[in-house]
């Protein structure tokens, strides 16, 4: 499967990332900096698939931020420091959600920034060249539909392409269930799509 | 519609991994200043004293004081559209003069706080002084005394000064997002009737996504609102007659305890900054002195 690996490794971003926490919690505010870029988007979007909206979701992921600084003091210098922060968005966005009747409602791109977005990546592999604006939309549809829980752990893996860890901590469940969390959700995500049933 | 093509485990994670590429999310706002400066306050205040007595930066940023308004002659309920409208026209952040037909009553001089004693809280590199000199400017309304140090480290944006003047007299910070530099008169910056005689008030607004009260200005008829530069910046100084200085809250309400009559007023903007420059100085005097202010 492509995309960034459920099971997370030590990786180069993390030994950086290491490196800048330690810096950060010695006061130097520009290694600070540097992680609030490399993860305001991640953060972000972890917080608008929580809460519902932009706005909201732009106060939650500062807030998260500057909760983590305030927290580096409490943070193991080993632990890495992307699946702690998303912990602290994902609850700093459930603490805060409005109403439970709010969601994000995912739109697609539309076609010409598509183009536009494909033109400057690698060649996407042919599956998923041959896949057609409107199984696309489909697919979202059936993704929209789904309860709260299961489209958190669908978008978050897919879309977003958290770790387990970083599953666990932003579903606010122990890292052992992510996987099947993510069965479940994916099992009932073809049942949405097996009763919308073959169109066109 | 191939949507059997999704039965099988691998198709349908590869069609989600797609999908999630081409999902239009809102686009990611830049945080890393916003964040810098919040936490350089925490790195030096981290026991979170000063300016709020509970609720500390959360509330601070969302009542950020931001945006100035100049008001031409008396309707203060003035549609946000309008605001906005204006604000573009000047192309000053977070000012905007709006035209109304007369000027709207100031309530009186708000008096200092008794409890505003920030010097207990604010170790100062200013000599403190005693309680029955009020410091200059303390009945303006500009929020709690605070020192030149601690606005600096507390002030969610580079504090700039007047390189020229040296240290202020007093520093007051409303909130984060706006911090008053107060001069007591000298020789070249003369008592200033309007603000409780002190020779030269500078308030320095940082404007924010979150504009939930905005500064107003009531100038009367008899007032003089002219475009100027500051270095390279686009200015208005307003003169003649004294204005009405206020504030709105979040529904445009005007906040009436610091409601005040104002002097001659210099409006312009230094590095995302809007500053205010009020004193009895003459309008080249004051172009001269804000240019000053780095």
């Amino acid at each position: 499967m492509e995309g960034r690996p459920l099971e997370a490794t030590p990786s180069t971003e993390e030994v950086e990332d290491s490196r800048l926490v330690e810096l950060a919690r010695q006061g130097d505010a520009g290694a600070f900096g540097q992680l609030v870029r490399t993860y305001q988007q991640v953060a972000f979007r972890v917080a608008y698939l929580i809460a519902g909206d932009a706005a909201d979701a732009e106060e939650i992921a500062q807030d998260a931020f500057l909760k983590a600084y305030a927290a580096l003091a409490r943070f193991r210098p080993d632990a890495p420091f992307r699946p702690w922060l998303l912990q602290i968005v994902a609850n700093e966005a459930r603490n805060r959600r409005r109403s439970a009747g709010r969601r994000a409602h995912l739109a697609l791109r539309a076609v010409e920034d598509q183009r536009m977005a494909a033109s400057g990546d690698a060649a996407p592999s042919p599956e998923t060249a041959a896949l057609a604006e409107e199984q696309r939309q489909t697919l979202l549809e059936a993704v929209n539909g789904l309860r709260d829980e299961d489209r958190q752990t669908i978008t978050f893996r897919y879309f977003l392409e958290l770790s387990e860890a970083e599953m666990a901590n932003a579903l606010g469940c122990a890292r052992g269930t992510v996987k099947s969390r993510l069965s479940r959700a994916l099992g009932r995500l073809r049942e949405h799509l097996a009763a919308r049933g073959p169109r066109g | 519609m191939a949507d059997q093509t999704f039965m099988l485990d691998g198709d349908l994670e590869r069609a989600l991994l797609d999908l999630g590429a081409h999902v239009a999310f809102p686009a990611t706002p830049d945080l890393t200043a916003r964040v810098r400066v919040r936490t350089a306050e925490t790195r030096v205040t981290p026991a979170r004293r000063g300016w709020f007595p509970s609720g500390g930066w959360q509330r601070a940023l969302t009542v950020a004081v931001v945006a100035l308004l100049v008001l031409f002659g008396a309707a203060l309920a003035v549609s946000p559209e309008a605001r906005d409208a204006v604000a573009e026209r000047l192309g000053l952040k977070g000012v905007t003069i709006e035209h109304v037909p007369e000027l709207p009553m100031p309530t009186a001089v708000p008096t200092a706080a008794p409890s505003a004693a920030p010097a207990a809280v604010a170790p100062s590199a200013l000599p403190v002084p005693t309680a029955t000199t009020p410091p200059p400017g303390s009945t303006l309304g500009l929020g709690q005394r605070t020192s030149l140090v601690d606005a600096r480290t507390q002030a969610s944006f580079p504090l700039l000064v007047p390189a020229e003047l040296g240290p202020p007299d007093a520093v007051y910070a409303l909130n984060p997002n706006q911090v008053s530099l107060v001069y007591s008169p000298r020789p070249g910056l003369p008592a200033a009737p309007q603000t409780a005689s002190v020779g030269l008030l500078i308030t320095e607004y940082r404007a924010t996504i979150d504009q939930q009260l905005l500064f107003g200005k009531g100038v009367p008829p008899g007032g003089r609102v002219e475009e100027v530069r500051v270095g390279e910046s686009r200015a208005f100084y307003i003169s003649g007659a004294p204005h009405v200085f206020f504030v709105r809250d979040a529904r445009g309400q005007v906040v009436d305890e610091r409601s005040r009559l104002a002097g001659n007023t210099l409006l312009w903007e230094h590095n995302g900054l809007t500053l205010r420059l009020e004193s009895a100085l003459d309008r080249d005097a004051a172009i001269a002195l804000a240019a000053t202010v780095r």
